[in-house]
């Protein structure tokens, strides 16, 4: 088994808050929600595996050192999760969790066009996803948002497919929003020594 | 056909910059030295890309030495020959020579007899590859042959011809890899050939419509007036492949390259798409 604290890439040193902090980190840039639909989704969970047991190692070890009673990790744990709705299409999750996405495909294909439900055009999002077509992926996933719009996992799942990995510096809003928190920051300051100088 | 994958320069730390460089001056020294001079006239950003990911992916060693050139009179730091860039030249040659052929196929007037006549040239380098690294020919064939017929069928899904030659990318990123490191690189490889085949075909769709060639996009919104109607959708599909690159490279991060991986699928990408988009000059 690899050193806990490598995994974590935290010095064996650290204090109980570097570790939670570089724990919370990974578990966020391996989280399932951010790999749903992606071909290397067992990639990822095998990660996020390893690291919840290097952080597990790592708070037991840390528990015992300090004789203190009544550990718990306090970590619910992190799974892929997603409802069923009919029979097939509950078969269809089934395929496409045992990454049988042909067939997945050709069950879904079958289902006549006045029958297709939002959940439909969400496992056919998946299927195009695990096939990496993500024009095809992101038409089906925002007919499935547009059809049940208060349904979050398929508004997660339709944003998922634009977030990059949280070790990237990349964001979009850094570019793209007109009106950032440091905009209206900004304008305050400049109407305060506006109001300042007026006085 | 390619270039569109480069760094934002402006957002690589200095380090990366010149990391990156090495890795450019190292593929342009072993290809002309290994395969053809011609690389060196050829060579572009997309395969630099490769060399960089499969040097992050596999965690190959690499030696930087500080060398002269005929194009700078300044000394720079060049990447000593290896694995990776090796491989990349070699997948450069191959990819060339099947893309010679099938533009034969395609082309007409002028372009094509410019493409006959340096067929030779590009079959020796193809045919150094082969002998380098048996089997890379067939791994660009195969999945080419493919596009071709597709393209010749009119397939106006854009990432079902994308798909094909994403195959081409994802089989030259994974070649000779093996277990997660060949996944994750083969992931990235696909995502930066359905990024350039969807972009190129952005690029070109006036070009292609006034020529009656092959686009997919253009088929899939009927003609370049739809395309423009749905640029936002086909901006976002491409930040997408970006995206996915990130993602996928998160499996398989912590090496020296990280900042350039993370700058190109993010700021590169991006600068790439609304370059194209807006119709700036490259």
């Amino acid at each position: 088994m690899k050193d806990p604290y490598q995994v974590l890439g935290v010095n064996p040193n650290a204090t109980d808050d570097e570790v939670k902090k570089a724990y919370r980190n990974l578990a966020k840039k391996y989280h399932p929600d951010t790999y749903v639909g992606n071909p290397l989704a067992d990639l990822a969970a095998e990660k996020m595996k390893e690291i919840n047991e290097a952080y597990d190692t790592i708070t037991k070890q840390r528990a015992a050192r300090n004789q203190g009673g009544g550990y718990s990790t306090g970590r619910s744990g992190y799974s892929a999760g997603g409802n069923a709705g009919g029979d097939t299409l509950y078969r269809v999750r089934e395929l496409l969790s045992a990454n049988r996405v042909t067939e997945a495909e050709t069950i879904l294909s079958r289902i006549p066009e006045g029958q297709r439900s939002a959940e439909w055009y969400f496992l056919m999002g998946h299927v195009m996803a695990r096939k990496n077509w993500l024009g095809e992926a992101r038409k089906y996933f925002e007919q499935a948002c547009k059809m049940d719009p208060y349904n979050a996992e398929y508004r997660n799942t339709l944003n998922n497919m634009s977030s990059h990995s949280s070790s990237s510096t990349y964001t979009t809003s850094a570019k793209d929003d007109d009106c950032g928190f440091c905009e209206i920051c900004t304008g305050m300051l400049c109407a305060n020594m506006l109001c300042n100088c007026c006085r | 056909m390619f270039g569109y994958i480069r760094p934002d320069m402006g957002e690589l730390k200095t380090k990366h910059v010149a990391l990156y460089r090495s890795v450019y001056c190292g593929i342009c020294r072993c290809g002309g030295k290994r395969i053809s001079p011609f690389t060196r006239f050829l060579l572009n950003y997309d395969f630099v890309f490769l060399a960089v990911v499969r040097l992050a992916v596999t965690g190959e060693k690499y030696v930087i030495t500080p060398r002269r050139c005929g194009y700078t009179l300044r000394k720079r730091g060049v990447m000593e020959e290896n694995e990776a860039l090796l491989f990349t030249s070699a997948a450069f040659g191959s990819l060339c020579f099947y893309k010679a052929l099938d533009d034969i196929k395609d082309e007409k007037g002028f372009k094509r007899l410019y493409t006959r006549l340096s067929l030779p040239f590009f079959k020796r380098m193809a045919k150094k590859a082969e002998r380098l690294y048996p089997g890379i020919g067939d791994a660009v064939r195969i999945p080419l042959e493919k596009l071709s017929r597709l393209e010749k069928d009119g397939c106006a899904v854009p990432d079902e011809a994308a798909d094909s030659f994403a195959e081409v990318t994802a089989n030259m990123a994974s070649f000779g890899l093996e277990g997660a490191q060949s996944r994750v690189a083969r992931d990235i490889g696909y995502h930066i050939g359905r990024f350039v085949y969807l972009i190129d075909a952005l690029d070109d769709m006036e070009k292609d419509e006034k020529s009656n060639s092959y686009n997919p996009l253009n088929l899939a919104y009927s003609g370049s007036e739809g395309v423009n109607k749905n640029v936002d959708f086909i901006r976002r599909t491409l930040l997408d492949s970006g995206a996915a690159i990130s993602r996928s490279y998160a499996l398989a991060d912590g090496s020296s390259f990280d900042g350039i991986i993370y700058n190109i699928a993010g700021y590169g990408i991006q600068a790439a798409v609304d370059k194209v988009i807006n119709k700036e000059k490259k």
